[in-house]
């Protein structure tokens, strides 16, 4: 394999490799985003490109294929829905999302086959649940534009469920 | 030796003094709209009531602060106030007035930034926009989850 096709590949699955890792050995009730894996490979092959200008190199037929499909992927990633895979049960999920959606006034309705309806001044949201383990569930969250109350309440479940990479923790005194 | 500054936003909430105030005296309400509050935890004594006290915990810059704070005054209907007891002393106080059918709501944020931080804070231009962006979102947060 050509050193610049392994840096393709390495750089981007380096990042999904890390934010898998970091996924399975954090503790419960974290989340690992599809926003934010997006985010990261996009960055990769971003950097990709710079270290290909500053080589003066250019993509060579396969390599040019490989690299718009990893961007679109990564672009539907970061764009597209808002797919976490929580690290709780799927009840717990449910009654999280049942506490925000009482915090913020949303009616909200259970779905029969694992999923909440939201209504929000008469418009209809859905949250789409799919149980993978006793601790693991997938979860689909609606990405509304602007900042009403859908956004707040998906805004809120992100700091309950918090990203899987260590982060720094300063105790004030 | 420290520096006090001052935050100040006036606004207009389409719901009664009694139901803006129970919102916001409600410690657990806060991460619902102020936008870098990650979490409220521990909380001591009655969610609304003055004395009461809790741990936060404050996300910026790729780092979570924790500390704790305490409900200073509660008046249900008219005005709440809590105090940081750690790291960068701050006083939110909320204050409400009826307008119409409706409240006018002042939210207001003291803080103080010892003398011996500031050298290690962004400018100040950068900390007062900061501040002021995050005052914006919450004022835009609480109409959007209590207006009528």
């Amino acid at each position: 394999m050509q050193p610049t096709r392994l840096l393709l590949w390495g750089g981007v699955g380096l990042w999904v490799a890390t934010s898998v890792v970091c996924f399975m050995l954090a503790g419960p009730r974290v989340a690992l985003r599809s926003r934010s894996v997006g985010a990261g490979s996009v960055a990769a092959l971003l950097g990709y490109v710079a270290l290909l200008l500053l080589h003066h190199r250019a993509f060579h037929g396969a390599e040019l294929l490989l690299f718009v499909a990893l961007l679109l992927l990564s672009l539907l990633m970061l764009v597209g829905w808002e797919l976490w895979l929580v690290r709780a049960g799927i009840t717990a999920v449910e009654e999280q999302i049942a506490t925000g959606c009482s915090g913020l006034f949303i009616a909200s309705q259970r779905l029969p086959r694992h999923g909440v309806l939201l209504t929000v001044r008469n418009v209809e949201w859905r949250i789409r649940l799919q149980p993978l383990g006793p601790r693991l569930t997938w979860v689909v969250l609606p990405r509304p534009k602007g900042r009403g109350k859908v956004s707040l309440l998906v805004n809120w479940l992100a700091k309950q469920y918090p990203g899987p990479f260590p982060r720094p923790r300063i105790r004030l005194k | 030796m420290s520096d006090t500054r001052t935050i100040e936003r006036r606004f207009h909430i389409d719901n009664t003094p009694e139901a803006v105030m129970a919102y916001i005296a409600d410690v657990r309400h806060r991460p619902m709209y102020v936008p870098h509050l990650q979490s409220v935890s521990e909380i001591e004594g009655e969610p609304s009531a003055a004395g009461t006290r809790w741990n936060w915990t404050f996300s910026a810059l790729g780092l979570d602060f924790e500390g704790t704070a305490h409900c200073a005054e509660s008046v249900p209907g008219r005005r709440y106030v809590t105090e940081t007891e750690t790291g960068i002393r701050s006083t939110w106080s909320y204050d409400a007035e009826p307008a119409g059918e409706g409240t006018d709501l002042t939210v207001r944020l003291e803080y103080q930034v010892p003398e011996r931080a500031i050298p290690f804070l962004p400018t100040e231009n950068v900390v007062e926009s900061l501040r002021n962006t995050e005052a914006d979102k919450l004022v835009q947060n609480l109409k959007e989850i209590l207006d009528r």
